[in-house]
């Protein structure tokens, strides 16, 4: 998955579990950059009667770094408080739940905005409330009416909203694990099955989002809204990241943390930890800030997926597995930005310091017709300059680690054709799966499926 | 920083409550100096889920030999190097009797 349960230690950790990291310019809203981070995987919509809510023990954070150190500048904290309200029931909800205010709603879960810029700690916003879970059509009849009204403005043009929303990101989990098969190729694996069309393994479950929208002259090094894609100062870093209190004391009558807070999770590049960094070292990846990602260059230079791919389809990426030298273009993307001179009309370079995280140019304007493989695709304001929602991050980073990116440093390489033809999901094409649906505005997720309406392990794609 | 004493750690964890002297101690922060346009690596929260001051201490030995205590509070850490406090708590923790008399 792109982030979902990749460490062993945060799987066993989901509110604290950061899911995936989304950094764009709000295409209805340019003069903004939209950041989403979720948390929660896998969320079963009928997980009931405790339906799944932020961790009140849990501080989340969005960070942004604009001086290319891999050090946080501005950062946002969020941090929630749940309440009872009829302590008298083991319900969630004692009734249709009408407005976020309703007395029906017997847990609602509110949370604190802190801006924090260096040393500087501002309070933005206190008590603000987040939406109950999509339920179904007797608790949460008017959902999106729910959902819309916990969408707050915090003045100075920043809105957040935190709550459930349909995981938008798309992969094909039970394929790829299983001895990374790519669906329609199973014919050509080295343990060969009939080919099939691709599943979307994340079909009807939710997540637990929080977005924030932020006017760009906010997050830039110098306060201004750069327009010009080659300057420097026109590139932000961005990755999300939670944290916990050293001490949890629990027993029979109490249980409490305390503390400092220490980090457990990260996110910037989907699938940087999940693919990238080997199983020993993934717990400590997660308790480390992206400026510390140098020890980490070696298996991006060398990643161990580029290996075994020729292994495991018997010649059908000979050029792939003569590829011996450093991967520079996969140390670009994911660790410097890509450098002015590489792809023509864009840059997102950071400097040389090595750091996991979303390279957002703000300069590059949002697409007028996006195309949802990104760079790869044409399209300059898609991933890897950033990420959108709807972006299929998983083709474009096998493609690239099967050696389709690779010409950029070296142009005498030539791509196996099979790298130009891997797709992970859907069949091609500019379309995300049907099972997954978006927004056209703030929080550009769409509203959770509900319990009562998804059918399990509902095979559509 | 608080003026912690090793009574201080030791009343106000689990109920233990071992005779030592009295002692101002020597501690530290662990947040390292950093440039000031950036922000904490890790967050130094102040908000209203920090614990009061008289909020639960926790404290934990890594590695007795060094004789250095981290003790937990609110949302602070605080560093202690102090091999006699650190023996006394070690002796503690290992007489079945004494916890039992304090239980």
């Amino acid at each position: 998955m792109s982030s979902h349960r990749e460490a062993p230690e945060i799987s066993k950790d989901p509110v604290a579990d950061n899911t995936d990291t989304y950094a764009f310019i709000s295409p209805d809203k340019p003069d903004t950059v939209t950041i989403i981070s979720n948390y929660i995987p896998l969320e079963d919509p009928a997980g009931g009667p405790n339906f799944f809510e932020f961790g009140d023990d849990v501080l989340y954070r969005i960070n942004i770094d604009n001086n290319g150190d891999g050090k946080a500048d501005v950062a946002y904290e969020f941090r929630f408080d749940t309440k009872i309200r009829n302590a008298e029931t083991f319900l969630y909800n004692t009734g249709p739940i009408a407005s976020l205010t309703d007395p029906n709603f017997n847990r609602p879960q509110t949370y604190t905005v802190t801006e924090v810029r260096g040393t500087r700690r501002r309070q933005l916003k206190r008590d603000i409330p987040t939406p109950p879970c999509n339920i179904g059509p007797r608790s949460t009849p008017n959902y999106a009416k729910l959902a819309n009204a916990a969408i707050t403005p915090l003045g100075g043009g920043i809105s957040v909203f935190a709550g459930q929303r349909l995981d938008g990101f798309y992969v094909d989990l039970g394929s790829v694990f299983d001895l990374a098969v790519l669906r329609p190729f199973q014919n050509l694996h080295l343990i060969p099955s009939p080919a099939t069309g691709g599943v979307n393994a994340l079909r009807s479950f939710n997540v637990h989002t929080i977005a924030i929208q932020v006017p760009i002259g906010a997050l830039t090094r110098n306060g201004k809204t750069p327009t010009d894609v080659f300057d420097p100062k026109a590139v932000i870093g961005v990755w999300a990241s939670a944290y916990r209190q050293k001490g949890r004391y629990q027993d029979n009558n109490r249980s409490y943390s305390t503390g400092a807070f220490t980090q457990v999770s990260r996110l910037g590049n989907p699938l940087f930890n999940e693919v990238i960094v080997p199983m020993s070292r993934k717990d400590k990846w997660n308790r480390l800030e992206p400026s510390q990602d140098y020890q980490f260059a070696k298996y991006v230079a060398q990643p161990e997926l580029a290996k075994l791919l020729p292994v495991l389809y018997p010649g059908v990426f000979p050029n792939l597995a003569a590829l011996t030298a450093d991967r520079a273009d996969l140390l670009a993307i994911l660790l410097t930005g890509v450098p002015k001179g590489v792809i023509p009309g864009f840059q997102n370079f950071t400097g040389p310091k090595q750091a996991d995280m979303l390279r957002l140019n703000v300069a590059v304007p949002p697409a007028a017709t996006p195309n949802i493989n990104g760079i790869l695709g044409g399209d300059l304001a898609g991933f890897p300059n950033g990420r959108r929602v709807f972006d299929n991050v998983v083709t474009i980073e096998l493609r690239a680690v099967a050696g389709q990116t690779y010409p950029l440093i070296d142009k005498a390489f030539v791509p196996d054709g099979a790298a130009g033809l891997i797709f992970d999901v859907i069949g091609g094409g500019n379309t995300p799966p049907p099972s997954v649906s978006y927004l056209d505005v703030f929080p550009y997720l769409d509203h959770p499926v509900s319990g009562y309406n998804t059918v399990p392990l509902d095979q559509s794609a | 920083m608080k003026d912690w004493s090793r009574r201080h750690v030791l009343r106000a964890t689990a109920g233990a409550a071992i005779a030592v002297p009295m002692a101002a101690l020597g501690g530290g922060r662990t947040t390292a100096a950093k440039p000031a346009s950036s922000v904490a690596a890790s967050p130094q929260w102040s908000g209203d889920h920090a614990a009061a001051d008289t909020g639960p201490v926790m404290f934990c030995i890594h590695d007795a030999q060094r004789g250095e205590v981290s003790i937990l509070h609110g949302t602070d850490e605080v560093i202690v190097h102090d091999r006699q406090l650190v023996a006394r708590i070690m002796q503690a923790a290992h007489s079945s009797a004494t916890v039992s008399q304090k239980a």
